[in-house]
């Protein structure tokens, strides 16, 4: 009884409260970051000297030229070795609620060691890092100048996550929109009316347009599962965990391509297809598709700042 | 003075410790009330943001869609809170254990809680999707299904009413509605059976999908909405807030028996600050007493009550213009000798008293006894006539005043010397010497003409000397040749007086002459110089003349010393001529006829000195017999230019040889006046013409050769 009373009250102030608010919220336009600290982080972030062969750098797999994604299904690391998964997009990476496909890091400095000491990735260990930091006078004085000490495996992350911060990809039509600067197309605006009776705002909300929970992919219709892809039930051995991912952010979605964790649909039409199959149970139609795709497309906002003045 | 810095220091330092001790108590509470008031805060701003966030989780229920970044900034913030208790410095105190056990409890139970949130935001996102598509889906059957079909609009109302009942399941999250769902989901599956088109199967397909897995979803989600709608955490957080208040009242009950022990102290501090005060004080006091009581015994004089001399010395540098009375009683001595020193005493005190009477209040008199039978008045000078009056008063008091003391009658007088100039007393001593020394003053004030002073010094001085030379025979004769003017022969010295100070100087008689006969040493002098010169004599066979003076043959002592030297020195005692100044100290010509006998038993001649300088009695000098006229030098040394002095050296030669004397003239400086003195036919003569006074003499006798 008491449960409803509450619920009720509640309730009824949510309502008042939530009547206005859209369930995503713009990116910032600019965020605070060590500006010294990101343009090391920078260097860092495309040099290939950190992987085994010296052949990868993290920019090898969120190429900046397709919305900091991998444009390959899955990544391919040092010595050619084939990752399980498409890598997901760096930018706006700092406003998920947690980092890699199954939410394993708590934040980037923790997900950057991921690749840089995966063996089928960039396959260092922190000594190696270090012995090749120190050993350039580049990154000597440059660590030396904002640390105070010579280059540390530790520092290293810590720049990198810095420049990552630095990534955000903000003044997208669709945030313009809902600062009120913009309307949005009449395809559009059905796009996104359709994003919140579909459902896909459910999971798919947020600053980030997602990246703020767990869900399964195939609530309807099961979605093929092999074990070692990197799920919920790669960390909780639970088997309702089996297919359950930290939902993808949407935002630039038309330019990271492929998409889902194993990269395995090409265009944006069939991944809203199959979405649908597999969480809704039905098919879109083509109208409905259309709009989506307008919808989605709204959410691909500038290159980050701080890449294009790299250029 | 150890003691003292060792009192002042411990006194200190109770003190230092007692005022350091409440600046930490004071600081101590101070951060001790902050500190509880900021756990206190950061206590209620848990529950409020937890509250705040069981809202945030109802909303995400309600809402088909809902921005999930607002749970989980919501669900960051609370643990961030969560830390910063957990991690208060002042929570790391021992009294606080239960606080923190509660707080890390609650901390495990809260991240507990936010796995529970994260799954009810996956279970939340399914159970919305079916709830937000299955009506989708029912509307789509609409179009596909015919419902004028009994079959096909069993289905779109069986679409329906599962549509209801799902709401009602959610809205009221009633799981005895899931049994209804169950029958409906059977419902179904039993006329999806009857489809044979694929779309309407699909449809069916999909629409039995969501009822599955709203079955399967909604127990779960209820249970953990239920978990986290639940009061556990926030009763956890309430026995936190009230575990803390009860330990921070225990630590205030510390923190309050610490100030009660330092009040305390502090307390013991002051005391003891207050006892060393208070002994240092009466310390005083009695040192205070002690030293006035040593002062005024110092400066006060026992017999008379008066004060003393010291106090007369304090007084009179603290004084403008001081001016000095000084009363001498006469003959004090006498009428101690006479009446024994219990009646001097007596005497002294009732003067005293008597003074202190008589000397007038307006003076600002202050009298003191300053001596034996001195009394000063001291005051500051106004005029002259003002110390006279006071002088004339204090003097007809005492005027033939007969003291009577326990029966004896004693007369008293008094003599007065005031002064007001510089040297206070001595001066004013001076002035009462005069009065002392004439028979007609009864007082005098004083006047810088009566110094005395540097004659006094000087005498002093001379005396000393004289007094050391005679003790160690520094008193010599100088001989001065006298001639004979009948043959220029040589066998006559004059035995003069020098005396031979330390630093080996020779000084005459001038210098050493009137002390000796103030001191009477001259006796003593003529002695010295008698004894050495008869030493002298015994090896030389001249004649030595000796000065000596009518003092000395005044005086018995003196007299008879010179005897007994003529007696041990018979053998040339016959050539010795005394020669003596005849002047008024010659005051008994019977003593002097006697020695004059006495001594001519020795051979010994008698010479007049300085003959024709004074008034000389020509009866007397015939009476006496002498042998020998000195004529005063004072003559002789004009001879050659004053006529009037040639007169008189002629009339004394005249009248020595008329009487039979031999006539000697001294001072004999150049040859003019030896020419005079040979033409008026005076028999000897001595000078610096014919020869310095020296130590060395010639014995032999010579013949001058003119």
């Amino acid at each position: 009884m008491r449960l409803f009373i509450y619920l009720f009250v509640i309730t009824a102030l949510a309502c008042a409260n939530a009547v206005s608010s859209d369930p995503i919220k713009p990116l910032p336009i600019a965020v605070e970051y060590d500006r010294k600290k990101a343009e090391l982080g920078r260097a860092l972030f495309m040099d290939p000297n950190l992987s085994a062969d010296r052949s990868v750098a993290c920019v090898s797999c969120h190429s900046f030229d397709h919305g900091g994604a991998d444009p390959r299904p899955v990544s391919i690391g040092s010595h050619g070795n084939k990752g399980v998964v498409n890598a997901p997009t760096v930018y706006n990476s700092y406003f998920n609620f947690r980092q890699f496909w199954n939410g394993r890091a708590k934040d980037l400095k923790e997900q950057a060691k991921g690749p840089l000491h995966n063996p089928a990735e960039m396959g260092m260990v922190p000594e190696e890092i270090e012995r090749y930091l120190r050993g350039s006078d580049f990154y000597t004085e440059a660590f030396r100048k904002i640390y105070g000490r010579a280059p540390t495996h530790d520092d290293a992350l810590d720049a990198i996550a810095e420049f990552e911060k630095a990534l955000i990809t903000p003044n997208c039509k669709f945030d313009r929109f809902l600062r009120k600067e913009t309307k949005l197309s009449k395809l559009e605006y059905r796009g996104y009316k359709l994003f919140k009776t579909l459902g896909c705002a459910t999971c798919h909300n947020g600053i980030n347009v997602g990246g703020n929970s767990f869900q399964k992919m195939g609530l309807i219709f099961q979605y093929p599962w092999r074990e070692g892809l990197p799920d919920r039930y790669d960390i909780t051995n639970s088997p309702a965990d089996k297919n359950v991912y930290k939902v993808p952010t949407l935002r630039n979605i038309e330019l990271t391509a492929p998409y889902f964790h194993d990269g395995s649909v090409k265009t944006l039409e069939l991944a809203l297809k199959k979405m649908a199959y597999h969480n809704l149970g039905f098919d879109l139609s083509a109208e409905e598709i259309e709009a989506l795709v307008a919808f989605l497309k709204t959410l691909t906002g500038e290159t980050p700042r701080i890449i294009g003045e790299s250029r | 003075m150890r003691r003292l810095i060792l009192k002042t220091t411990a006194a200190l330092i109770a003190a230092l410790i007692g005022i350091v001790l409440i600046i930490y108590q004071q600081s101590y509470l101070k951060s001790s009330f902050h500190d509880t008031e900021k756990i206190g805060d950061s206590f209620r701003a848990l529950h409020t943001d937890y509250i705040a966030l069981q809202r945030i989780v109802l909303q995400a229920s309600y809402f088909p869609y809902f921005d999930n970044d607002t749970i989980l900034s919501q669900i960051e913030k609370i643990r961030e809170r969560l830390d910063g208790l957990y991690k208060e410095r002042r929570l790391q105190r021992a009294v606080y254990s239960e606080t923190r056990s509660e707080l890390q409890s609650a901390k495990r139970d809260f991240e507990g809680l936010a796995k529970t949130i994260y799954e009810f935001l996956t279970l939340n996102a399914s159970l919305k999707n079916s709830t937000v598509y299955l009506p989708t889906l029912a509307l789509k059957a609409y179009e596909i299904f015919d419902i004028h079909s009994e079959h096909d609009r069993q289905v779109t109302v069986l679409l329906s009413k599962i549509n209801e009942t799902l709401f009602l399941a959610k809205n009221a999250l009633d799981k005895s509605f899931l049994e209804e769902v169950k029958e409906y989901k059977k419902e179904l599956e039993e006329l999806k059976k009857e489809v044979s088109e694929n779309d309407k199967r699909r449809l069916l397909q999909a629409s039995i999908g969501h009822l599955d897995l709203f079955l399967k979803i909604f127990p779960k989600f209820r249970e953990d909405l239920e978990e986290i709608l639940d009061l556990k955490f926030q009763k956890e957080l309430e026995s936190a807030i009230g575990l803390f208040s009860e330990e921070s009242k225990m630590e205030m009950g510390h923190i309050n028996t610490l100030s009660d022990l330092f009040l305390t102290l502090y307390l013991i501090s002051i005391l003891v600050v207050i006892y060393f005060i208070f002994r240092s004080e009466k310390e005083n006091i009695e040192l205070k007493r002690v030293r006035d009581q040593l002062r005024k015994s110092l400066v006060t004089d026992h017999l008379t009550g008066l004060e003393n001399r010291e106090a007369y010395v304090v007084k009179k540098r603290m004084m403008a213009h001081p001016a000095l009375i000084l009363v001498n009683i006469d003959r004090f001595k006498h009428i101690n000798e006479f009446y024994g020193s219990k009646t001097g005493d007596a005497v002294l005190q009732k003067s005293a008293e008597i003074l202190k009477e008589i000397v007038p209040k307006y003076l600002k008199a202050h009298i003191y006894r300053l001596g034996g039978d001195d009394f000063g008045i001291l005051y500051e000078f106004k005029s002259r006539e003002r110390t006279e009056s006071v002088i004339r008063q204090i003097l007809k008091h005492f005027q033939e005043k007969t003291l009577d003391i326990e029966g004896i009658l004693v007369d008293i007088s008094i003599s007065i010397g005031a002064s007001y100039n510089d040297k206070l007393l001595e001066t004013a001593d001076m002035a009462l010497k005069i009065v002392k020394s004439s028979k007609r003053l009864r007082y005098t004030i004083y006047d810088p003409s009566m110094d005395l002073s540097k004659t006094i010094a000087r005498n002093i001085r001379a005396l000393k000397q004289l007094k050391q030379a005679i003790a160690k025979g520094d008193i010599i004769p100088y001989f001065q040749p006298i001639i004979d003017l009948g043959d220029g022969s040589l066998n006559k010295y004059e035995a003069l007086a020098r005396m031979r100070t330390q630093s080996g100087e020779i000084l005459g008689p001038a210098h050493f002459l009137d002390a000796a006969k103030e001191a009477k040493l001259s006796g003593e002098i003529t002695a010295a110089i008698l004894r050495r010169t008869l030493n002298i004599a015994e090896k030389c066979n001249m004649t030595f003349s000796v000065n000596i003076s009518a003092g000395d043959i005044m005086n018995i002592y003196d007299r008879n010393t010179i005897f007994e030297l003529l007696e041990t020195h018979r053998g040339c005692s016959s050539r010795i001529v005394f020669e003596i100044v005849e002047s008024e100290d010659i005051k008994d010509y019977d003593i002097l006829g006697e020695f004059i006998g006495r001594i001519r038993e020795f051979g010994c001649e008698i010479a007049i000195d300085d003959f024709g300088s004074g008034y000389s009695n020509f009866e007397k000098l015939l009476q006496l017999q002498v042998d020998i006229l000195k004529i005063d030098g004072s003559l002789i040394k004009e001879l050659d230019t004053n006529e009037h002095a040639a007169l008189v050296v002629q009339t004394i030669v005249d009248f020595a040889k008329a009487a039979g004397f031999k006539t000697v003239a001294e001072y004999v400086h150049s040859k003019n006046v030896l020419d005079k003195v040979r033409s008026l036919e005076v028999d000897f003569a001595q000078g610096f013409y014919l020869g310095k006074p020296s130590p060395i003499l010639q014995c032999e006798p010579q013949r001058d050769n003119d």
